[in-house]
């Protein structure tokens, strides 16, 4: 996971909580993600903190697991692959 | 996409099919709500703004805004403008008619809204045998209009035997005005029911449409064809029926169904001048029925977990149960695989 990257939702795209997670919706490309909770407060942060500063935090407060930041990393460059976050 | 997410619903619907008015000035044969007369007792527009306020509170993230043909009703613009002021995104679905310049403009001046144009031919001989006469000429004289507002657009086709074999046609007609292209699937509801077997494309050509459509990702379709996933490679999106689970339909007077295929009485969830919807989509019997529901005739289908059964409007009207699978199913249709 690349530590310093802030990340914020695209313009036209929508994240609303659910049990599982999340979802997204694109507006301009009219796709929907589904996204698990521990991607959530990444999407929340809004580019005012860092990927590693909120790992870290949710590292220390239990709740993200030092083996799920792989994951945690491959779905948000899915998802900025898919034009849903821009690094800022 | 994962099914099993999906499948037991999401706290709300992720958007809704909003059927604003019953009145249309077209008489089109495969109508799915065999629109022409505004209904009586129609939704007001002060009604309408609670509504959106419910939907609001919901996180809706947009409307299906259609008909009959919602620019027909005069406040039409008032509730789009509402609408995207309690930040949901709108899609308006119309046939095209009624887009004159004034009207294009105010669309322009609406960020968040999306409009869709209605035609079911790449000419208008074909088209117009659906549409109606001269829909066809009105149709494209309004995609030069949103063209020129640079207002962003889809052409909506409904797959036919007729439209089928302009599919390339329709894809570079979108091209060329730097739209989008949708294709919808023909379902035996509304007028739709007495032309589906007449309309409905043939069995050669819905494989045919499954590869057309795995070489054409930029073409949107609604998820309204992941019944022909069961062909092999899932295509991209919603990989089940989304009816109660992430949409619904609000008609013009107010009663809910789980999908605008789906009016008929059993299916019906209540009405929003009883009761909000936020309180129905969690607990009318009908959406709580349709989260457990699987297509009983699929059970030991190798290849349910790709389809799920597909369209449940289709199966209903087609064969006049629940429980049956999808009428267009392609295993059922190529094969003798099912091993119930």
């Amino acid at each position: 996971m690349e530590l310093g990257k802030r990340y914020r939702l695209s313009a036209k795209v929508k994240l609303r909580k659910e049990r599982f997670g999340g979802v997204i919706y694109c507006h301009k490309t009219q796709r929907l993600f589904l996204v698990s909770s521990l991607l959530i407060p990444f999407l929340e942060a809004d580019g005012t903190e860092t990927t590693g500063e909120i790992a870290q935090m949710l590292h220390h407060e239990g709740c993200l697991p030092i083996n799920a930041l792989g994951k945690v990393s491959e779905e948000l460059d899915r998802l900025a692959r898919a034009g849903v976050i821009d690094e800022l | 996409m994962s099914y099993e997410l999906l499948r037991s619903g999401l706290k709300a619907p992720l958007c809704i099919t909003w059927e604003l008015t019953s009145a249309c000035n077209l008489q089109c044969i495969h109508c799915l709500s065999s629109s022409g007369k505004r209904a009586r007792g129609e939704l007001t527009l002060e009604e309408c703004r609670s509504i959106l306020d419910d939907l609001a509170r919901m996180k809706v993230f947009y409307i299906n805004m259609g008909g009959g043909e919602p620019l027909l009703r005069s406040d039409f613009f008032d509730i789009a403008r509402y609408s995207l002021e309690q930040g949901i995104d709108i899609q308006v679905s119309t046939n095209g008619t009624l887009l004159g310049e004034s009207v294009v403009r105010q669309m322009a001046d609406l960020p968040g809204l999306r409009v869709q144009v209605s035609l079911d031919g790449a000419d208008a001989a074909t088209n117009d045998t659906i549409r109606g006469q001269g829909s066809y000429r009105k149709a494209r004289e309004s995609l030069e209009l949103l063209a020129r507002h640079d207002i962003d657009f889809s052409i909506n086709c409904v797959l036919t035997q007729l439209s089928f074999p302009q599919l390339d046609t329709f894809s570079d007609l979108a091209r060329s005005y730097g739209a989008r292209l949708r294709v919808s699937r023909l379902r035996p509801s509304g007028r739709g029911s007495k032309k589906w077997e007449q309309l409905r494309p043939t069995m050669e050509q819905n494989m045919l449409f499954y590869h057309w459509l795995l070489a054409h990702p930029e073409v949107l379709t609604g998820d309204s064809f992941f019944f022909l996933s069961a062909l092999g490679q899932e295509l991209d999106g919603l990989s089940m029926c989304g009816a109660g689970r992430i949409t619904c339909c609000l008609t013009p007077c107010g009663d809910i169904y789980p999908c605008a295929f789906l009016i008929w009485p059993q299916f019906w969830a209540g009405n929003v001048r009883q009761k909000p919807l936020s309180v129905m989509w969690l607990n009318a019997p009908i959406f709580q029925h349709l989260r457990l529901y699987e297509a009983e005739a699929c059970h030991g289908c190798p290849h349910s977990s790709s389809c799920h059964g597909g369209c449940i409007a289709a199966a209903f009207f087609a064969t006049g149960s629940l429980g049956n699978p999808d009428p267009e199913c392609v295993v059922s249709l190529t094969s003798n695989e099912r091993t119930v």
